[in-house]
């Protein structure tokens, strides 16, 4: 904009198409794209928290009862595993921007190895859920007076989680791509919105999931 | 100017302090729920969720929005997913259950 001097350089590199005027309009537009992308990603996990509220509303015991099955000490090092994983991508971008390639090779490497081990470790809470028959539908059975608000919280925590669980194997996928990318030296310290608007997509993976771990691992945890 | 800001590196320091601070609110979410606090439970999960996601908001995401339009449409999908919960709830919360005649 005030210098005119960036801008011609920014017209001599690749990659700046050429509807954009510069790289930093071209980047506003990138991050404007994606944060309308995010905005609706709120609304698809929102109708699934506003289904989860109704029915914690209107069966409260049942819903303590049932997230007592399940696995709080693996939930929670899927927490850990995920913010870990939010501050491990900033490092990335940041060793991207200071032109170490190699460091932000190894580091979103390491971003994406780690959204695959939250993968793993959900599938071995799935795995417990299926021997201990709390699968709605393929394999359930529970007593007592709660064991219907019992079903009905499984099929929401499937439901939650399975489409959480989506969004970390597209982020995590797309992370891996990007660090092939980056050891390609497809991104420099003036290239990297693509990195930069991945790393806000799987932010918001890891914002989903920091409302679906109280919700759905930490009621009724006491007494 | 905002491309500049933007590009400006942060040092090392302030993403490791961001994770130990999110790792000590996520301790202080886990901790309080194994104790008996009655409603207040899911109030300090929710609340310490909420400032957990402000944490990672204003520390990871915040510079890509920097414009007025974006932070705007950022909003705007936290105030629809308010309307969608609030007015859920309203009727939910304000209706008493009618049973079917059969039951």
């Amino acid at each position: 904009m005030s210098d005119a001097a960036t801008v011609a350089a920014d017209h001599g590199h690749d990659g700046i198409e050429e509807h954009f005027d510069d790289a930093s309009q071209q980047r506003e537009a990138a991050a404007f794209g994606m944060w309308v992308f995010l905005a609706t990603e709120i609304l698809f996990f929102g109708v699934l928290f506003a289904s989860y509220t109704i029915c914690r509303v209107l069966y409260p015991q049942g819903f303590a009862v049932a997230s007592r099955h399940t696995d709080l000490v693996l939930g929670t090092i899927e927490t850990v595993v995920l913010l870990t994983s939010s501050t491990l991508v900033m490092l990335g971008l940041r060793a991207l921007q200071l032109d170490r390639r190699r460091a932000a090779t190894a580091l979103l490497g390491s971003t994406a190895a780690l959204g695959f081990a939250f993968l793993v470790l959900h599938g071995f809470e799935y795995y417990r859920e299926y021997t201990e028959r709390l699968i709605p539908g393929l394999n359930f059975h529970q007593e007592g007076p709660q064991a219907r608000a019992v079903e009905l919280f499984f099929c929401l925590y499937y439901a939650i989680t399975g489409f959480h669980s989506l969004h970390v194997l597209i982020g995590a996928t797309l992370i891996l791509i990007l660090t092939v990318r980056v050891a390609r030296g497809a991104f420099g310290p003036r290239r990297h919105t693509t990195v930069e608007l991945t790393a806000l997509y799987w932010h918001l993976v890891d914002i989903v999931w920091l409302f679906v771990f109280p919700l759905i691992y930490l009621i009724g945890r006491a007494g | 100017m905002t491309t500049e800001h933007a590009d400006a590196v942060k040092p090392l320091r302030h993403y490791f302090t961001l994770l130990a601070a999110l790792l000590i609110l996520l301790a202080i979410s886990v901790g309080s729920a194994l104790l008996p606090l009655g409603p207040f439970n899911v109030t300090i999960n929710l609340a310490v969720s909420g400032l957990m996601t402000y944490l990672v908001m204003a520390s990871f995401m915040h510079e890509t929005a920097a414009r007025r339009l974006t932070w705007l449409t950022a909003v705007t999908g936290f105030i629809w997913l308010a309307i969608l919960i609030g007015l859920a709830l309203a009727d939910y919360l304000s209706r008493s259950p009618v049973p079917a005649p059969w039951h």
